[in-house]
């Protein structure tokens, strides 16, 4: 399986009227064919920032200030490939939180449709357009598409519009798909079918999708491997699976004591609160409110700790729980 | 959990809302019979369109009612009702900026309600106040933008206890939170009902959240209750078929409700396949 996506050591620079701050640092992925990445984190953790860093959707003071991110191997992070509109819709599609907010109200879902392909594959026939079409919202399990196509925005349900604005982020057969939160906003039964929908959209075409959530036990279902962002830094990848069933960063554990479970244990909340934007920072951002931090957490530098041949973790203790390791390899991911 | 009185009692309540411009009329609500104990938390669970904020708004006193009763504890809730009654029943909503002036501080908006409600209001200081909610002193200087989505829902909890409430309403208290404040949330609501008796109707579409916090649970689909019972019981072993879909619908379904094999999106496919084909075709209408 080939890696499409990765990126590089990205840290992400926001200017400021104080000087810039670091939204995202230090951040390596790798996203192969047909697999599903979860990026999760909770409200500020930087998730949505390299999401969008990916599809060069930064805000105007928001910047890639080094590092570099790569679809199959090209650089398109850099300030040079400024001409994202080529890239963006054909080989990187994009699929938001709110369909509404994705889809024009006031033109038909055939016309939305149609007007991405014309942009991104010019050779395409008439013919052969409305063909696409047809076969693209069939995927999206849609039974009626001629419907579909003939519909506004608003009259269809909240979760055939989600499924409209994935049939736009993937009617160019990109090779890479970004959701974000874009199961959040629905009913969990329809969210489900969202769900089932994009997995069988990674098995069935190769795509490779990052799926940007807050929600740890959603990507379990979902996802193939998860990253997990906490204030700017992925803090600990791996195993999907894996990760929700055995944690080893601090942080991923006390997330998970905090989703309410089936059970009779009572659910742990995370005392305090996760760190501000900074310029600079030294040691374990989470060491703070770390119930495992010793002093060294917030001196020393904390370096990755491989363990496992695609997982990882960054905090001291579990350096010392993987005694090969030298704390400093780079490749995350 | 019903041994004390019945301190919320609906029989048979219906809300129909009137079709404008010819459309037709939509029943939100359809012959629910619901009711809360004295110091009991319980749940009322249910997807967009249920009927669940139209049941809270009518027992606010802020949403119409077509027929049947509703009785807070001797109070019929209604736009009319006299302010120290309208004070008995208190509302937590979702977004807790959102309900809060932007412009007035924490200490001011206490401020108000104790000019309002004087009578209500002389039990507790603002800081014993806060700090039943885990809040400091401190946040009373501060505007809502300055403290964080965690604590502006603790200062709206707190809003809410001044008037010593005989039921608090809170719809969706913890969906715009993230998880580990979610979590502090909860407990506090929990702590204030194991501590001070305070009763609960908790308005949520979270199974998992309503699993952890309620006593009872009413499931609701289109304006119908159609399932009841200890949270428990109702959510281990479903009687209800809609009710078996929202739980196999549950992300992390299979590892987090013991006796739920099948992962979550594989479940009952069958039902799932109803349930989108239903959906489909009220789509279709519209369409």
């Amino acid at each position: 399986m080939s890696t499409v996506l990765s990126a590089r050591s990205v840290t992400i620079e926001a200017a400021t009227g104080a000087g810039p701050v670091k939204l995202v640092h230090d951040v390596n992925l790798d996203i192969r064919e047909g697999e599903i990445l979860g990026l999760i984190g909770e409200s500020g953790s930087g998730k949505t920032t390299a999401a969008r860093a990916i599809v060069g959707l930064l805000e105007r003071n928001v910047r890639v200030s080094s590092g570099e991110i790569a679809l199959r191997g090209k650089t398109i992070s850099s300030p040079e490939v400024d001409d994202f509109r080529n890239v963006r819709g054909s080989e990187i599609g994009m699929v938001f939180q709110s369909a509404s907010m994705s889809l024009n109200p006031l033109m038909k879902v055939g016309k939305q449709l149609k007007e991405v392909v014309r942009r991104h594959q010019r050779h395409l026939s008439r013919q052969q357009i409305t063909e696409r079409l047809d076969q693209v919202l069939r995927q999206m399990g849609f039974t009626d598409p001629a419907r579909v196509l003939a519909s506004f925005p608003h009259q269809l349900s909240g979760g055939m519009r989600q499924r409209v604005s994935i049939a736009l982020a993937v009617v160019t057969n990109p090779a890479v798909v970004i959701a974000d939160e874009c199961t959040s906003a629905l009913d969990v039964t329809t969210q489900a079918e969202v769900v089932q929908l994009l997995r069988s959209l990674t098995t069935d075409s190769r795509t490779a999708m990052l799926f940007v959530t807050h929600d740890l036990m959603l990507a379990q279902d979902l996802c193939s491997r998860i990253a997990v962002m906490y204030a700017g830094q992925i803090i600990e990848t791996g195993d999907a699976r894996e990760v929700v069933s055995n944690p080893r960063h601090p942080y991923t554990r006390a997330l998970l004591a905090a989703i309410p479970t089936w059970g009779e244990e009572e659910i742990q909340g995370i005392e305090g609160s996760p760190p501000r934007v900074a310029a600079d920072w030294q040691g374990c951002r989470f060491a703070p409110r770390c119930p495992v931090a010793r002093d060294e957490c917030t001196r020393t530098r904390i370096g990755w700790t491989p363990t496992g041949t695609r997982s990882g973790a960054r905090c001291l203790i579990v350096e010392e729980e993987e005694p090969e390791s030298s704390g400093s390899m780079l490749d995350h991911v | 959990m019903v041994a004390g009185r019945t301190i919320l009692d609906v029989k048979a309540l219906s809300i129909v809302h009137p079709g404008r411009r010819g459309k037709p009329a939509s029943t939100a609500v359809d012959g629910v019979d619901l009711s809360v104990g004295a110091g009991e938390i319980v749940g009322v669970v249910g997807e967009s369109g249920s009927g669940k904020t139209s049941l809270a708004m009518a027992v606010l006193g802020l949403g119409r009612t077509t027929s049947g009763s509703i009785d807070v504890d001797g109070i019929v809730p209604g736009p009319r009702l006299p302010l120290d009654q309208r004070a008995a029943i208190q509302m937590v909503f979702q977004d807790p900026h959102g309900s809060l002036d932007p412009r007035q501080s924490i200490g001011r908006g206490l401020r108000e309600l104790r000019r309002l409600h004087k009578a209500r209001t002389g039990w507790i200081s603002d800081e014993d106040l806060l700090s039943r909610v885990g809040l400091s002193g401190d946040v009373l200087t501060r505007l809502p933008h300055q403290i964080s989505g965690g604590q502006a829902q603790r200062v709206s909890i707190a809003r809410a206890l001044l008037l010593r409430p005989t039921l608090l309403l809170a719809d969706e208290p913890t969906s715009a939170l993230d998880v580990s404040v979610q979590a502090q949330i909860l407990r506090l609501l929990k702590g204030l009902r194991d501590e001070e008796g305070l009763t609960i109707l908790f308005i949520s579409h979270d199974l998992a959240v309503v699993r952890s916090v309620c006593d009872r649970v009413y499931v609701m689909k289109s304006g119908r209750v159609v399932e009841s019972g200890r949270t428990g019981e109702v959510l281990e072993r479903p009687q209800h078929p809609y009710t078996q879909a929202l739980l196999a619908a549950v992300p992390g379904g299979d590892a987090r409700i013991p006796g739920l094999e099948a992962p979550a999106a594989e479940a009952p496919q069958v039902l799932r396949d109803e349930l989108s084909q239903s959906r489909l075709a009220t789509a279709g209408e519209t369409a």
